[in-house]
């Protein structure tokens, strides 16, 4: 039982590694590379602009985290805070 | 038959009387509890058997004895007290099966026969007073429940049951004692005891002596008021209440306040209100202040209180002051809102009482605190007295909310929407004590005292039920509960000058 | 009239929580699953028009049925399907029993024409839900009892709301309102506390992780859905809703990202999908709608399938922190496989159920040129990678494997019921068409263009690569994150506590002065009345004598005066 299991999870470790990294780089360049074939409809003028989204998906993810890490840093508390 | 339907109004409380007096002879206590249950189980025929008659033919007028009124008693029974009657008897009904075990474990065995004895004495005087047309007679049979209430109150296992009935001895007799002033004086205006005959010459004797008239108002109004324990007058009913035993608190809370409210509607409406204005009585003056402190300072009693069984003693003044508040009314929608409150507290009240005695019966106690996790181990009869908590404070769907219903737009017909928002606003004090019983009863660990308990015997469980259904079935259908108290409602409020 | 009561699906619902009651083995298995797919069967029975009846003189329409009905309808008992078949080795009745006539509240309400009849509905599922959170164990009764107090308020504020509509427009009939009148504001009120607005959002993520490993799956389903059906109906378009829903959306991948407790996690996702959804409901327009309808559709059976794969993870494990989890993906492929498919979908990518609708809301937000909603919309849709779109995927199943944890895929049912929801995400992503065809209103929307599906991608991609970047800012630690519930949990507690102790000396100051006033007052008026036996002994009846003689002495005066 446990020797197949282990063989189930091998293409997962073969990702697990540097080649994971590339291929994701690779993916990443070509989606953007994409927007020079696809024409974007443009509702607010920005969104229709060179790999908006890829941009726009960073910014927003990294904003987000960093407002989580300042909500964090402020309202962080232990488990045990509501056990009287 | 007929000859036997022409007596129903007589039988009606002799059948009771007499079955008092033959339960003294009895000595074995389940022998008795037979015998008082069968007695009972007669009552609640015989007051369908009224209503009915009432519904179709109306009002019943049956000489006391065959001596004509106002010289002979008058036994009058108008859609008004064949309410009150088939909710007195059938409340008792559906609660003897529950009180034989109830009553074996919190009385001495040579002492059961004598408890049911008592009872079937009282329910007489409550039946008598609901169904008597004579202002002196109602005085006998007030005195005949009160006594034997004394009684049953001081049978208690808990000593401060003694000290309680004495206090309520003492306040009860006062209020007895104003109430037979008042009569006095109306007697001395009109020369009569009987409540139609007395309406009919308290006009032109107001016009001759308005302010013994006024006081004897004043003074049935107080007396009566300490019987049905209107805030401030209430002082007596929790410890009453709560050491009672446990069936007697039911019987009483179920019962004997609201006859006496039925009592204050009959002068009230049926005597004074109709020979001379309502308004210059003043009796809503006077009662909505009283009735709005009892909603939110008995419900603010309650909230505090960790004895559940004095917890719903508050309640119980606090509920009355719904009723109250419902008579100050004085409309349409206000008296169906206090009639319909008559009988859902009655059933409400009645199952939650019930259901503490179910619980005092398997756990032996009734602190709060010691109750930890009772809605796990009891699971049916927890569940029946949240139920019946729901219906008293009001949830949609249940009984209580018919009556609040009934009440706000009372109040919102009358121009009063203040009070409107505080009928709104004190019931949610109802849900702080009542979410508190079902906090510590569901959300807490199991205590000591109930870890073994369970469910109570069927005899016992079975009426706590059918209060407990019966207080969300009238929520769903009102035909029997509002659909008669708006009658009677429109009938009082006809009846007015 | 009757009949159509008896063959509501609601009807079938309740019955099937009382036939638990008193079968066992196989056939309260039998009865757990048969159940639900009748409710299923009878949303497509349940006839079109409405049927009205009649309760203290209002006229009720305890059923009306149209497109919208029937799309919340069916997905409900769909979803009630999965939740017993998922549930179908929980040994708790009480819990399947309540779970039932939740998802029975659940379907009176979709199916409720006026407000009476959804009331009584609603508060049903109130009560119902509460008993399943209650049954997650000792440690759930803290969180139960909250819950039903979060729930009660909202209900009190939806009545007084309602009364006060019918009061005011005599009718009783859901109809769309524009919030202008303090009743339409109490309902709309009484609606957000259910949909997991602020300031009370915190009941979401407090109470659902207390319920046991089944119990959150009907949770997560019903309550927060139903009230943005009502919204849906009742507040189409009122604007206040686009901020309401946006706030929502943010505070839930905020406070995701900081979550160690997965269950814990996905409730935070809860209420930021549902944000996405009240925002719809304030765009209002006819595509919005369909968007909020469509989305509401495909995050019940998405938002489902993620519970159950954490639910998996909790009854397999033990664990449901995500410290002491990962590298799962070795020992539960089929829930990390299953798991996977239910972050796609919460993530919208294309080919998912998320993508085909979650699009429609933000093209809603574009085409009305509403700049702020369609980048928070945006915004929000990319945060998905931080809580289940990416980050519980990545931790539980993927990883570095704690110190091996002993697991296994879970029973055949529960593996069943995950593979069925991770299928119908694919369906309705893979067929848009045949989700389509419910929406209450016509559909000229195309989510397959190669513009919107490359933005979509695009934006995930570039999300996770932030993410994957500043991964280690958000590794998952022990703790709580503070939260509105502080306020009536701890400095509610310590006020009450304080305003006890002042109170109880005020008050017995005050009640002890006001008794030796009324003594002296008693004694002076009853000269007769000796200090024979104690104060308290004599202090009650004495009182009560007083009073007695007060009111008489205070009736005779006004009647006097009168």
């Amino acid at each position: 039982m446990r020797d197949t299991r282990k063989t189930s999870a091998v293409p997962l470790k073969i990702l697990a590694g540097k080649d994971l990294r590339k291929i994701g780089l690779a993916v990443l360049v070509v989606l953007v590379l994409l927007d020079l074939v696809v024409t974007h409809y443009r509702h607010f003028g920005v969104d229709g602009t060179f790999g908006f989204a890829a941009w726009f998906g960073a910014l927003a993810c990294f904003c987000l985290i960093l407002l989580a890490l300042a909500v964090g840093s402020l309202l962080r508390a232990p488990e045990g805070t509501y056990d009287d | 038959m007929s000859a036997l339907t022409a007596q129903l109004a007589g039988l009606q409380v002799v059948v009771p009387l007499l079955g008092a007096i033959l339960s003294a002879f009895i000595r074995r206590g389940t022998l008795a509890w037979a015998w008082a249950a069968l007695v009972t189980a007669t009552t609640p025929v015989i007051a369908f058997a009224l209503l009915f008659q009432v519904w179709t033919r109306g009002t019943i007028s049956y000489h006391l004895g065959g001596w004509p009124p106002p010289i002979g008693i008058e036994y009058r029974i108008d859609l008004l007290n064949a309410f009150v009657l088939v909710l007195v008897s059938l409340v008792s009904t559906i609660m003897m099966p529950y009180a034989r075990r109830s009553v074996a474990y919190e009385i001495d065995g040579d002492k059961q026969a004598w408890f049911y004895t008592m009872y079937l004495l009282c329910l007489t005087g409550l039946l008598g007073i609901t169904i008597t047309g004579d202002a002196f007679n109602a005085f006998v049979f007030l005195e005949i429940s009160s006594l034997s209430s004394y009684v049953l109150i001081a049978m208690g296992r808990d000593r401060r049951a003694l000290v309680a009935s004495y206090q309520y001895l003492i306040v009860g007799t006062i209020g007895a004692t104003f109430y037979v002033i008042g009569v006095g004086l109306l007697y001395l205006v009109t020369g009569s005891l009987n409540f139609a005959d007395i309406a009919a010459r308290l006009g032109e004797a107001a016009g001759a002596y308005p302010r013994p008239v006024l006081a004897g108002l004043a003074f049935l109004f107080v007396g009566i008021s300490l019987k049905l324990a209107l805030f401030p007058l209430h002082v007596w009913l929790p410890n009453a209440y709560a050491y009672a035993p446990s069936f007697a608190t039911a019987f009483l809370a179920a019962t004997a306040t609201k006859v006496a409210i039925y009592l204050l509607l009959r002068i009230a409406f049926s005597v004074y209100g109709v020979a001379l204005d309502f308004g210059s009585l003043h009796l809503s003056t006077v009662l909505y202040p009283l009735s709005i402190a009892a909603m939110f300072i008995a419900s603010l009693l309650a909230v505090y209180e960790r004895n559940l069984k004095r917890m719903l003693a508050y309640s119980s003044v606090a509920q009355i002051g719904y009723i109250t508040l419902g008579i100050a009314i004085a409309n349409q929608a206000g008296l169906t809102g206090a009639v319909v409150h008559l009988f859902n507290h009655a059933l409400i009240k009645g199952g939650l009482f019930l259901a503490l005695g179910a619980i005092v019966y398997r756990t032996g106690t009734i602190k709060l605190d010691d109750l930890g996790g009772v809605g796990r181990t009891m699971p049916l009869t927890f569940a029946a007295f949240v139920i019946a908590g729901l219906s008293l404070m009001g949830v949609p769907g249940t009984a209580g909310f018919i009556s609040k219903y009934y009440l706000v737009v009372g109040a919102l017909d009358a121009g009063k929407w203040p009070v409107a928002f505080l009928i709104v606003a004190s019931s949610l004090i109802a849900l702080v004590y009542i979410g508190r019983a079902i906090e510590v009863a569901y959300f807490r660990p199991v205590a000591e005292a109930v870890a073994h308990a369970k469910d109570p015997p069927l005899m016992m469980l079975v009426p706590i039920l059918i209060l407990a259904l019966a207080s969300v079935y009238f929520g769903i259908d009102t035909e029997l509960s509002a659909g008669v108290a708006s009658r009677v409602a429109e009938a009082l409020i006809g009846g007015l000058k | 009239m009757t009949t159509s009561f008896l063959l509501s699906p609601a009807a079938a619902l309740l019955a099937g929580a009382l036939a638990l009651l008193f079968t066992r083995g196989i056939a309260r298995k039998a009865a757990l699953l048969a159940f639900p797919l009748l409710a299923l069967v009878l949303v497509w029975q349940v006839p079109s028009g409405s049927i009205s009846a009649n309760y203290l003189g209002y006229a009720l329409i305890p059923i009306r049925a149209d497109a919208l009905a029937l799309l919340f309808g069916a997905v409900f008992a769909l979803a009630a399907f999965l939740g017993t078949l998922f549930a179908l080795d929980r040994s708790s009745t009480l819990e399947l029993s309540s779970a039932l006539v939740y998802a029975a509240g659940a379907l009176g309400v979709v199916f409720a024409g006026d407000w009476i009849t959804l009331f009584a509905w609603w508060e049903i599922m109130a009560i119902a839900s509460t008993l399943i959170v209650a049954c997650g164990g000792e440690k759930a009764y803290g969180p139960a009892f909250r819950y039903a107090l979060v729930h009660f308020l909202g209900g009190v504020l939806l009545m007084a709301g309602i009364a006060g509509e019918i009061a005011m427009s005599g009718s009783t009939t859901i109809t769309s309102l524009k919030p202008d009148t303090w009743a339409r504001w109490l309902i709309l009120a009484g609606l957000l506390v259910n949909a997991g607005a602020p300031p009370l959002w915190a009941w979401i993520s407090d109470a659902y992780p207390a319920s046991s490993w089944s119990g959150m799956v009907f949770l997560s389903v019903f309550t927060t859905k139903t009230a943005v059906y009502v919204l849906m109906r009742a507040f189409p378009g009122v604007e206040c809703l686009v901020w309401v829903g946006l706030a929502m959306g943010v505070y839930g991948i905020v406070y995701a990202a900081l979550e160690n407790d997965i269950r814990r996690l996905l409730a935070f996702a809860i209420v930021s999908q549902v944000g996405i959804k009240v925002a719809g409901v304030g765009i209002g327009t006819p595509l919005a709608l369909n968007g909020v309808a469509a989305h509401s559709a495909a995050a019940v059976i998405y938002t489902a399938l993620l519970v159950m794969v954490a639910g998996s993870v909790l009854r397999q494990t033990g664990k449901t922190r995500m410290s002491e989890l990962g590298g799962l993906a070795d020992s539960m492929p089929l829930t990390a496989f299953t798991g996977m498919i239910g972050a796609l979908s919460i993530a919208a990518f294309p080919l998912t159920s998320g993508f085909v609708s979650k699009s429609m809301i933000i093209e809603a937000a574009a085409r009305e040129h509403l700049a702020g909603p369609w980048i928070a919309l945006m915004v929000i849709s990319a945060g998905a990678v931080l809580h289940a779109g990416l980050r519980l995927p990545w931790l539980v199943f993927f990883g570095s494997p704690r110190p091996r944890i002993a697991a296994a895929d879970p029973p055949q049912s529960m593996r069943i019921a995950m593979a069925l929801a991770a299928v119908l995400c694919f369906v309705a992503g893979i067929v848009p068409d045949g989700l389509y065809v419910m929406l209450p209103h016509a559909v000229t929307y195309v989510p397959y263009t190669a513009s919107h599906v490359l933005v979509q991608v695009q934006l995930l991609a570039f999300a996770a690569l932030a993410f994957y970047l500043m991964r280690d800012w958000l590794k998952p630690q022990a703790g709580i994150t503070l939260d509105f519930d502080w306020l009536y949990r701890r400095l509610g507690a310590r006020l009450a506590r304080g305003f006890d102790d002042l109170t109880a000396g005020a008050w017995t100051r005050l009640v002890s002065g006001i008794n030796g006033k009324a003594a002296r007052l008693h004694d002076l008026l009853l000269t007769h009345h000796g200090p024979a036996g104690t104060f308290g002994r004599a202090w009650p009846t004495g009182t009560m004598a007083f009073w007695t003689t007060f009111l008489l002495g205070a009736f005779l005066l006004i009647a006097a005066m009168g």
